[in-house]
């Protein structure tokens, strides 16, 4: 497994929502694999938490020059992942994929993740005690299978593959919107930021003056957490079943496997 | 038995440190998935049906649901937005309507009994062979949408033997857009007007440099295929947008689009304030004005027609075709342009034609001085935009031309002015010598099906075609789309009386401007029948509901309609069984035709249907397409193929060419519209400058009322919300959107920040809204205040708001109880000539509500 990282383009967005919506709704077919709730059940009930990505809009500059801006928050599954570090269970933990994910099983609700969290990610479900936040849709990647949020995007505004291709296809990006706006465009997340979180895995093409307009953290910190001391618990990670393969696995298996067989036939393509 | 999750798999892997890889215990596990969790699992091919542009996607059907929407990736303009990954919010929406209902109450009251469906079947059947009997069908009105039954229903009715189906798109597209195109590029002949469909051309986002966008974002807005993938795929190329709109749109870019806030209704001006610019810096294409337009036509000035024209037989693809041959001057010499070698763009020109001088101009001149006097000082006091503004804008289009392109806009019927607006954009464009070429705006392709049923022809003069003939204001008007010109029948009995009315997924009273007389012309007639899945303003004056199913339970006809630059072909399954007790579009006709049609006639044209089911339909449709080439036909797959989720699609082509103008050029100066004035003035019609060939500054109802709004009034303008599609419940109770609708405030209104505090309002206070000219109709809404709304604008997002009639939000949980809709409380005003409605053009008065 390799690593995997996101790339979210600010220019080439055309803020349809897709993949927002997408992210809700692939949330509750995990209910439904999990045996927890069916989706025709899941899509009555609204399940905010389920938005593991979200618009926060504001506006910059008076009338008439004035803007709107759609700052898109989500999780940047941190490359030092202060939740990771100060979750007292061990529930939270990096993937080999490098998905910064929260067990629920394991989670107590203490929140603390979301004290550590500076771009104020966590979301806690009052209903069951649990905290959420994205989860890179391992299950998806480890499946060969794009998140759902990339695979949503009509415009390749959100694209994902492994670190260094991502990495070379945004700076493109970046220095062809620099070339042709006359204006400088950065790539957010790509270099470390700093010692609290690293490099991120969900990075952003964006205006370097418009950095603030969309909440791009440059110094993302949360000092008193940092003075707090970090307890890890190995324990509550070993604390688990040994059941292995799952149905959702399963499905994602056979998922692909008949689209390959479909593309044999010249009938489907992929 | 023991199930297994996804918190399971997540154990697993920690596991998995210690215990090794997960795929090889995969099989050791097996035992605790049931066939159940995978076995049944399909792909069913779908056309996105949450707003109408039907973009090709696919559902993953599970245990016998829809878990999952994916976009059918088998065309290069494949995507979709975030409506369509919502769609399973809507079928599973519990406000569905689950049974056939009978009104109970009053006529919009809400109050209903169920009812089986042969009872409501054969109370429709009962009254439509009534009518019969009394020879009096054509007091009928069957009104569709897209959710219906395409290839059978509309036929079905023509067939009983009404010539009336209003279609919807006079309070959308028609019929500005469409002879905003059409009088200057030509189109088919329908009932005397040109017509091109209004998918006829495309911005060439994915190639452009540069593009103005008005009245319309291809972003958020609808058609994701082909518009908003090739608009995002544009933006990521670098193409610069400028955006002249009263409000600025996220959608079309946020750190890199232009905002030009323009004074609502006064895109007119704008345009001529441009075109002005051009004239002035020689800023057009003058190779492409002297090969393939008209802007060397000789006009007698006092006329405004062609000086002289005659009819002169022309070789066109091997085809003799005939044309108009006009006068031209050519190296000094007044000629036919047929023998003119070298014809003259500019000059004023005395003619001798049978003995008489003429005062004549070539065209080209007389546009030119038809804007002489727009300068950008007049621009700016016209439209509120800097005169700097115009000047910048126009020489950004001279820089990129003819990588460039003024977006040609939907939804266009907004002020009286919209058809103006729509000629000077194509107008524009092929002064700039953009149209037919990369970059610029091109012609879509299509490709057409076979016909299912051919209908007999109607006995009966239709409505549109009365008032075609009969009405000078209506003279643009579209003989397919007229339901408020269909109302105006219904309370003027004008030509003749009507009675029965049946809605299928058109929601009238919500969808159309001046609801208040809708529903007044409504309740006058003797049935009205809506077949829908959800509840809308237009069900609650219903007297019998039938509950279709939605696009993902149901088989449909092949569709080949799209915005797109390429033929494509598409079909839509049936992911899964109709829910509740609802029934299928060809179910609910099929029934209804064979308890109305003798025998015979049933037999005649639903035998088929009825024995083989729709793949007799498919059969049909797929065993003649029209409109390609013989590279393209090699490539048609076989029917299963479609059937199966294959989107197959053609070739994409450039090209500048007329598509059946009275010349057979591009024309700038139109010749239809030439006629059609002097006929006009003719007739004594007083907006007869509404259809001139000219540039005109034709003003909107609400410039004409006030020049200048009190500081409390605004202009009602709307947008779609990238999460919202018309007036539909589809997108509007989807609990799925409910979340990003609230993010976004969809259902509040917003205006200029600094003009709502001189009100006294903040953000978040309830504001009640009048229409100046209907003050009993106040609707209440949370307003925002904004820095991204003109001073004169109050911004809502289309149909989001339960506006005015809104009894039917208590049947639907995550609908806002508050909110404008403009429709409801908008005047009954038809747009001149084209007779559109007049959806934003009108003037609002707000205040704090206490």
């Amino acid at each position: 497994m390799r690593e995997q990282i996101k790339c979210y383009d600010t220019q080439a967005c055309i803020r349809c929502f897709a993949c927002m919506v997408n992210c809700s709704a692939e949330n509750r077919l995990r209910l439904q694999r999990e045996g927890e709730m069916g989706i025709e059940k899941s899509v009555q009930i609204p399940m905010p938490h389920l938005n593991y990505l979200s618009p926060r809009r504001s506006e910059i500059g008076m009338y008439p020059n004035a803007r709107q801006v759609t700052a898109f928050h989500h999780c940047n599954h941190c490359e030092n992942s202060p939740c990771q570090h100060i979750c007292p269970t061990g529930a939270i933990t990096t993937r080999a994929g490098g998905e910064v994910v929260i067990n629920q099983d394991i989670c107590i609700g203490c929140q603390s993740c979301g004290d550590a969290c500076p771009f104020d990610v966590p979301k806690y479900s009052a209903d069951n005690g649990k905290a959420y936040k994205c989860s890179g849709c391992y299950d998806r990647v480890e499946n060969d299978l794009k998140q759902s949020c990339v695979e949503a995007c009509p415009t390749t505004a959100m694209f994902s593959g492994y670190k260094e291709n991502v990495i070379e296809e945004a700076s493109k990006r970046a220095a062809i919107y620099t070339q042709k706006t006359g204006k400088k465009y950065v790539v957010y997340g790509a270099e470390s930021l700093n010692n609290y979180v690293g490099t991120l895995k969900w990075i952003t093409i964006v205006e370097e003056s418009d950095l603030a307009a969309y909440q791009l953290d440059t110094k993302p910190e949360r000092t008193a957490i940092q003075w707090r001391d970090y307890a890890k618990i190995g324990g509550g990670a070993l604390a688990v079943a040994t059941v292995v393969g799952t149905t959702a696995h399963f499905i994602y298996w056979l998922d692909k496997r008949k689209k390959k067989i479909a593309a044999g036939e010249g009938d489907f393509h992929e | 038995m023991r199930k297994t999750s996804r918190r399971d798999f997540l154990k697993g892997t920690v596991a998995s440190v210690i215990g090794g890889s997960i795929i090889t215990n995969v099989k050791a596990e097996a035992k605790t998935v049931t066939e159940a969790d995978f076995g049944i699992e399909k792909k069913v091919p779908l056309l996105c049906h949450m707003c109408a542009q039907l973009c090709p996607m696919i559902a993953t059907v599970s245990q016998n649901k829809v878990v999952r929407i994916e976009a059918n990736m088998d065309t290069p303009y494949g995507g979709i937005c975030g409506r369509g990954r919502a769609a399973m919010g809507a079928l599973y929406d519990p406000d569905r309507i689950k049974t056939p209902l009978i009104r109970i109450g009053e006529r919009g009251e809400g109050k209903f009994r169920k009812a089986s469906w042969d009872e409501v079947l054969d109370l429709v059947a009962g009254k439509l062979k009534t009518i019969e009997t009394e020879n009096d069908q054509k007091s009928v009105a069957f009104l569709p949408r897209f959710n219906s039954a395409p290839g059978l229903d509309s036929e079905f009715f023509k067939i009983y033997g009404t010539p009336n189906i209003p279609g919807y798109g006079d309070t959308c597209f028609a019929n500005s857009l469409t002879v905003g195109l059409s009088a200057i590029i030509g189109g088919k002949d329908a009932s005397g007007v040109p017509d091109q469909s209004t998918g006829a051309i495309s911005s060439d986002y994915e190639n452009a440099k540069f593009g103005i966008l008005l009245q319309r974002n291809p972003g958020g807005g609808l058609v994701c295929h082909a518009w908003g993938r090739m608009f995002g795929l544009g933006k990521k190329n670098g193409m610069q947008i400028a955006v002249v709109d009263p409000r600025k749109p996220s959608e079309a870019g946020e750190s890199d689009a232009q905002w030009v806030p323009i004074r609502p209704g006064t895109d007119a001006p704008f345009l001529m304030g441009i075109m002005h610019e051009i004239f002035k810096n020689r800023f057009f294409d003058l190779d492409y004005l002297k090969k393939y337009t008209n802007a060397d036509m000789l006009i007698n000035v006092a006329t405004g027609l062609p000086a002289q024209i005659r009819q002169i037989e022309k070789e066109e693809k091997g085809k003799s075709v005939k044309v108009l041959d006009y006068l031209v001057v050519s190296d000094g010499v007044v000629t036919f342009k047929s023998e003119a070698k070298n014809a003259t763009l500019f000059g004023s020109f005395d003619v001798e034609i049978e003995g008489v001088k003429i005062a004549c101009k070539t065209s080209l001149e007389m546009i030119q001085q038809s804007v002489e006097h727009c300068t950008p000082e007049w621009t700016q006091e016209q439209t509120s935009i800097p005169a700097t503004s115009i000047v910048q804008l126009a020489k950004k289009l001279n820089d990129t031309k003819p990588a460039c392109f003024i977006d040609r806009g939907y939804r266009a019927e907004r002020y009286a002015s919209s058809l103006r607006e729509k000629l000077l954009i194509t107008q524009i464009n092929v002064l700039l010598g953009t149209l037919g070429v990369k970059g610029g705006v091109f012609y879509n392709r299509s490709v057409k099906t076979a016909k299912y049923i051919h209908v007999p022809h109607a006995t009966d003069m239709s409505i549109p075609q009365w008032y075609l003939k009969n009405d000078p204001s209506s003279a643009f008007m579209s003989d397919h789309y007229y339901r408020r010109t269909w109302i105006k029948t219904v309370l003027s009995e004008k030509p003749y009386k009507q009675r029965v009315a049946i809605f299928s997924g058109q929601n009238i009273v919500g969808g159309s401007a001046g609801s208040g007389e809708i529903i007044k012309a409504l309740k006058t007639l003797e049935m009205i029948v809506a077949i829908s899945p959800f509840l809308n303003e237009t069900i609650m004056y219903a007297d019998i509901v039938m509950p279709d199913c939605t696009f993902l339970e149901r088989d449909e006809a092949i569709n080949t309609s799209y915005k797109s630059p390429i033929p494509t072909i598409g079909v839509n399954r049936k992911a899964v069984e109709p829910m509740y007790d609802s029934k299928d579009g060809y179910c609910i006709i099929m029934q209804l035709a064979k308890r109305t049609l003798k025998a015979e006639v049933f037999e005649q044209y639903f035998g088929e249907f009825e024995r083989e089911g729709i793949m007799s339909l498919w059969k049909k449709q797929y065993s003649k397409l029209s409109g390609l080439n013989d590279a393209e036909m090699a490539t048609i797959p076989p029917l299963e193929s479609i059937l199966n989720g294959r989107i197959w699609v053609g070739e994409k082509h450039y090209g500048i060419k007329a598509k059946g103008t009275p010349t057979g050029k591009i024309e700038l100066y139109s010749t239809y519209l030439a006629k059609k004035r002097a006929e006009l003035q003719e007739r004594g019609y007083d907006r007869a400058e509404y259809a001139s060939p000219l540039p005109m500054n034709n003003k909107p109802y609400w410039l004409e009322k006030k020049t200048k709004l009190a500081n409390h009034e605004f202009i009602p303008i709307t947008g779609f919300h990238p999460l919202g599609s018309f007036t539909g419940q589809q997108t509007k109770n989807n609990t799925l959107l409910q979340t990003l609708h609230h993010d976004t405030n969809a259902d509040a209104v917003f205006i200029n920040h600094q003009k709502g505090i001189t009100l006294g309002l903040k953000t978040d206070d309830i504001v009640e809204i009048i229409n100046i000219d209907k003050p009993e109709l106040v609707v209440k809404a949370r307003v925002i205040l904004s820095e991204v709304v003109h001073p004169d604008a109050l911004f809502s997002y289309y149909g989001m708001g339960a506006g005015y009639f809104r009894n039917m939000t208590k049947g639907l949980r995550n609908v806002s109880k508050i909110g404008l809709n403009p429709n409801h409380i908008a005047n009954f005003a038809f747009n001149p000539l084209t007779t559109g409605h007049s959806s934003q053009d009108f003037i609002i008065s707000i205040r704090k509500s206490v």
